[in-house]
């Protein structure tokens, strides 16, 4: 990745990435599903996510904005960091 | 509000605190009797909790630590039980040496144990391997002991004194066990005229996984400590409030009769940390100390 993903983009390619790299096989999540319920996000995953997040968006998220409330699902990753065509978006990405 | 410096230095200008070790302190006079209190008042706030008060030794096995998956978390902070070798010769050397002090660590044989670095690694351990029909809820007060960087007297001890309460049952039973302990260490903390926050917290987990296991502790909101003020400026945790989910139940066979792994939670209370918080509130003189409150233990949750 190089170019900063939009957020429909974002969406899609966030949840085939996690559907591929993260979750076990036998587990399939889409952009609601809660990805740390059940366990399905360990302490290592989770920063796999991060830096993924901040390639595909090109922006950096300080240890302060890893909060539920943000990463809650994929859907709320790109809610609180991608960019929306129709705004400026991505009001919580940190510089 | 008396600062934590100005607390410190009265008392030991009384000689009513003093330390025989960097990190270890000892207390006599009105401020002893004042921690005896405080401590029968917390053990009486888990026994509305907990009433199955545990004894517990002061060391425990390696064993136990390497199934808590401690050494990779922790590390930093072990201290460990040794004795001298039971080598003739050695000993002579020692007892002969002009400086025996220094002799004896040339001395010492391997270390059989650890001294507790917390109390519910007892708990998890005494109940490896079972089912548990019904949530289990425990109390038990120990000496623990944290080799850290730096100490400093009744705020951060390389010993000090903790009481906790630790909950095994569902992830409901543990939840729900957290809410009521905040809500109960919330007011207990008013009622002794102390005003602090409840604030998501992580734990200083040792390197390379420490900012892994630190951001997912701080996403999940699986720990929360009770901040106390002790200076204009400064706070200390007295209380934490821990959510494991089924690490300790996975790690300790510890199972429900559904035969998933129990989730555990625990309160712990940091004694020396509340009877800073209580001194800098209401000074280090025994004449403006409020009376600790009584608590009625009949409201116990679960027997």
């Amino acid at each position: 990745m190089s170019a900063q993903m939009d957020y429909a983009s974002f969406v899609a390619r966030t949840v085939e990435w996690i559907n591929r790299t993260l979750v076990p096989p036998s587990v399939t999540i889409d952009a609601d599903t809660a990805l740390f319920a059940d366990g399905l996000i360990n302490s290592i995953r989770i920063l796999k996510l991060i830096a993924w997040t901040e390639r595909a968006l090109d922006i950096r998220i300080p240890d302060s904005r890893i909060r539920m409330d943000y990463f809650r699902s994929v859907r709320q990753i790109a809610d609180t960091f991608a960019r929306r065509g129709d705004d400026t978006g991505g009001a919580d990405v940190a510089a | 509000m008396w600062p934590r410096d100005r607390v410190i230095a009265t008392l030991r200008e009384r000689g009513e605190l003093w330390e025989p070790v960097p990190g270890v302190t000892a207390l006599r006079g009105d401020v002893a009797k004042l921690s005896r209190a405080l401590e029968r008042a917390i053990a009486s706030l888990c026994g509305m909790e907990a009433g199955d008060d545990w004894s517990v030794p002061p060391a425990i096995d390696f064993a136990t630590l390497v199934r808590a998956d401690y050494f990779t978390s922790f590390p930093q902070w072990l201290t460990v039980a040794s004795h001298l070798t039971d080598d003739t010769d050695a000993l002579r050397a020692v007892a002969g040496h002009n400086d025996p002090a220094l002799a004896v660590r040339g001395a010492l044989a391997p270390p059989k144990a650890v001294l507790n670095p917390a109390v519910c690694y007892h708990v998890y351990s005494s109940l490896a391997g079972s089912v548990l029909e019904a949530p289990r809820l425990v109390t038990a007060q120990a000496a623990c002991w944290r080799h850290e960087s730096s100490h400093g007297a009744l705020e951060r001890g390389w010993t000090f004194t903790m009481r906790e309460i630790v909950c095994l049952g569902s992830m409901n039973d543990a939840r729900a066990f957290l809410v009521r302990t905040i809500d109960r260490v919330w007011d207990f903390a008013r009622t002794l005229g102390l005003q602090g926050a409840i604030e998501v917290a992580t734990d200083p987990f040792f390197a390379p996984a420490a900012r892994a296991k630190q951001l997912l502790q701080q996403l999940m909101e699986l720990k929360h400590e009770l901040l106390l003020p002790i200076a204009a400026h400064r706070r200390i945790a007295a209380s934490s409030f821990n959510l494991h989910g089924p690490f300790f139940g996975d790690a300790f066979d510890i199972t429900l009769p559904t035969g998933e792994p129990v989730t555990t939670a625990c309160v712990a209370f940091g004694l020396e940390r509340w009877l800073l918080a209580f001194l800098v509130r209401h000074g280090a003189d025994a004449s403006g100390w409020p009376a600790l409150p009584e608590l009625q233990q009949e409201e116990r949750a679960h027997a």
